[in-house]
């Protein structure tokens, strides 16, 4: 390439100035200082639970998430866009998903999939078909999976993985009234979407800012709940065995059901933007990701089920009322 | 998700300031011809016929002020006000030719006329009459502030009623719609004899043609139904009460309501209101959501212009061409319900005739997706660059003829 332009390359396109003059004033930017926002509680449990280890994975996480798409961009040629703070934040939501023991070099391989894998190769920010973090999470748990174990990695702790011992003990396997510390964390999973309380009110959070549009998570969880609801009422009467199918709440009270359905199914580009589109979406995601607990052999379901569920979103985006007018395209 | 900026109504009242002895005023041709008697340095009277415009349905060209021809381009004319002492007008005025454009323009009777001969006789006053001629079922007179930033119609409501009946008289007898809307903002008690009331939330956009129509009639095709702007009804009945051309103009400038002469230049107004611009700062013609930015001050107020604003710089983040994170806020904002963040990808891509079927024309370029858009984007630009690629109308491609 010569280092002179060719006139067409300097005129502008389009000329920026333009209207509207007034802008709400709710940048990218601002959305990704909400983001990190949302995801302190849950990050600050984490600490609290697992020490430097946590905070180790997360920083890693995040700065091998920048470091990379910077490299990416600069090999490419591209503008950067780092400065957006998307990477960052998919960074930490990655590590979200990881044991807190997770090895460096998983944690780094895992972190430079996410964002070229999930999101560069597609062309960056907005062109990304499936959510970044959980492309880097399948990529690891197929690959490594006994490194993705929280059980395995995690031999010192004490906690129990709720997911583990529902799915080869059954749910009554949990101990009666085990509820307020699963709530609050008080189980073995991803190091930061386990703090189930935690992750809520980041996520409550992201509602009231209107970083994430309500309807995602709110049929998400519907999803799931009314799925559950149909398998632990009917479960046995379809031959499955009554320890196989949990009370619905439990669903949402293990493994990574609400951090996925509040952070992740919402990501912005792989979900789609039709209200009816967004409804369908969410209670398809909740749907699998019942069954992939009960049938599948992952335990924790949330995250494949939005992997698959995204790529139905330009059919789902389809699902929307007329234009103005109402002829439909 | 509404910006407290999108009120269309002012709590305190915005009094009109007539502008008289304006020193110059450049006169926009639009898509009219300058007669062949408009020459620099020649003396025209307020009200000399100028410019015409073929089409019966746009209004012609007029001078503004008593003068002296200064400047003449294919776009434009100067004239400069002749009262002034001759070491300040220059030697332009010294040495001005009287032709019969400066002789004195006598009023217009319209009594008698039919409705034909009454368009004609309107359109040779400078009215562009197709809003009132067209025949229609239903006839609303929009008396919210079209924009934010606008502040005229409480006034005009208020103080200029008499101007009012008198344009609507000149309406009814122009167009026989079994049926006229006035529609006020909540809480606006203006009425107007032969003329039903609606009240309307006076929210942006419910101020713009198709979503104010959904709400007065409820229906989304309303071909048998008109609009227009309170503003055009008192342009009309300006020239109604005089029988003269349309010289004047009422306007929201910088925030105070002027009733000025056409053509007066944006300088002028800074200059009254003492206003010092610093560079990066705005100014705009027309409103801050559908306005164009202009590089000049020395550009004159049309017709078509019913506000000039101030736009400080940094008090929006810069519109650039980033990519679409395709969060949504732009679907759900839409008064249309268009997908601007897919027209707004395949217009930056191009793919022009893709816009075309996501039904780009039914986009009203009301500016809502841009208000929004997080990643901001020049939403408007991407749309009117398809428009134009597709060889459909834009709205400011609508004004600048006029
Ligand atoms: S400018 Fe944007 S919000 Fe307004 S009608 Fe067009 S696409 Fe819809
Ligand atoms: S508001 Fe902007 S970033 Fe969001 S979907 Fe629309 S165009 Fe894309």
């Amino acid at each position: 390439m010569t280092q002179g332009k060719t006139f067409t390359e300097i005129r502008p396109r389009f000329v920026v100035d333009t209207p509207p003059f007034m802008h709400r004033g709710y940048t990218v930017n601002a959305m990704m200082r909400d983001m990190l926002i949302a995801l302190a509680p849950a990050a600050a449990a984490a600490i609290w639970q697992y020490g430097i280890e946590a905070f180790r994975v997360m920083a890693l996480a995040a700065g091998i998430c920048v470091l990379t798409q910077s490299l990416w961009e600069k090999a490419l040629g591209r503008q950067s866009r780092v400065f957006d703070g998307s990477a960052l934040v998919t960074g930490v939501l990655f590590a979200f998903l990881l044991p807190a023991g997770a090895p460096w070099w998983l944690v780094a391989t895992g972190s430079a999939l996410t964002v070229i894998l999930g999101r560069e190769v597609f062309g960056g920010i907005g062109c990304n078909p499936l959510c970044p973090p959980l492309v880097g999470w399948a990529a690891m748990t197929v690959s490594w999976p006994v490194y993705m174990d929280p059980t395995a990695v995690n031999l010192s702790s004490s906690l129990l993985d709720p997911l583990i011992r529902m799915k080869y003990y059954g749910w009554t396997a949990l101990s009666q009234g085990s509820e307020m510390a699963l709530l609050l964390g008080g189980q073995l999973g991803g190091l930061g979407s386990a703090q189930i309380a935690a992750v809520l009110a980041g996520g409550l959070y992201l509602l009231v800012r209107g970083v994430v549009r309500w309807e995602i998570p709110a049929a998400c969880l519907a999803g799931v709940l009314i799925t559950g609801a149909v398998f632990w009422r009917f479960g046995p009467a379809m031959g499955i065995g009554p320890a196989s199918a949990p009370p619905p709440h439990l669903y949402l009270l293990t493994g990574s059901t609400i951090f996925v359905a509040f952070f992740l199914a919402t990501e912005h580009s792989s979900s789609p933007v039709a209200v009816g589109g967004m409804f369908a979406y969410g209670l398809l995601a909740g749907f699998l990701t019942v069954l992939i607990r009960i049938f599948g052999m992952y335990p924790d379901g949330a995250p494949f089920a939005v992997l698959l569920t995204s790529l139905g979103t330009p059919m789902f985006d389809l699902i929307r009322a007329a234009p103005f007018g109402g002829k439909r395209s | 998700m509404k910006d407290k900026r999108f009120t269309l109504v002012s709590d305190t009242p915005c009094p009109i300031t007539v502008l008289n002895d304006i020193p110059l005023v450049r006169l926009q041709f639009g898509e009219r011809t300058p007669l062949t008697s408009v020459k620099k340095r020649v003396r025209v009277a307020k009200g000399a016929l100028l410019a015409e415009h073929g089409s019966p349905n746009v209004g012609d060209m007029h001078a503004s002020i008593d003068g002296v021809i200064k400047d003449l381009t294919a776009s434009y004319v100067e004239i400069q006000y002749e009262g002034l002492p001759l070491d300040v007008a220059g030697t332009a005025a010294a040495a001005a030719k009287d032709t019969e454009l400066a002789r004195p323009v006598e009023p217009v009777s319209f009594d008698g006329l039919d409705e034909i001969e009454l368009g004609k006789t309107l359109k040779r006053l400078g009215i562009a009459i197709r809003p009132f001629t067209r025949p229609c079922e239903l006839f609303i007179i929009n008396c919210l502030n079209p924009e934010p930033g606008m502040l005229y119609t409480q006034e005009l409501l208020a103080v200029h009623m008499p101007v009012i009946e008198a344009g609507f008289s000149l309406v009814r007898r122009l167009n026989n719609a079994p049926e006229f809307v006035l529609a006020l903002p909540e809480g606006g008690s203006a009425s107007l004899e032969g003329a039903g009331v609606r009240h309307v939330s006076p929210q942006y956009p419910n101020s713009l043609a198709r979503p104010l129509i959904k709400i007065v009639t409820g229906a989304e095709r309303t071909k048998h139904v008109t609009l227009v702007r309170l503003h055009n009804i008192f342009q009309l009945g300006l020239v109604a009460r005089s029988g003269l051309p349309l010289t004047e103009q009422v306007a929201t400038v910088f925030g105070k309501n002027y009733l000025a002469p056409l053509g007066t230049p944006v300088q002028t107004f800074l200059d009254i209101q003492g206003f010092k611009l610093e560079s990066g700062d705005s100014v705009i013609l027309g409103g801050a959501m559908r306005g164009v930015a202009i590089s000049g001050l020395r550009r004159g107020l049309r017709k078509v212009d019913d506000a000039i604003q101030f736009i400080p710089k940094g008090s929006r983040p810069e519109l650039e061409d980033n990519p679409c994170i395709n969060c949504g806020a732009c679907v759900l904002v839409c008064p249309m319900r268009l997908r601007p963040n897919m027209l707004s990808r395949y217009a930056e891509f191009g793919q022009y005739e893709s816009c075309r079927k996501e039904q780009l024309a039914t986009c009203i370029e009301c500016g809502m997706c841009g208000w929004i858009c997080p990643a901001c984007r020049p939403m408007q630009q991407y749309f009117r660059m398809a428009k134009l690629q597709l060889g459909m109308p834009t709205f400011q491609h609508r004004l600048r003829g006029q």
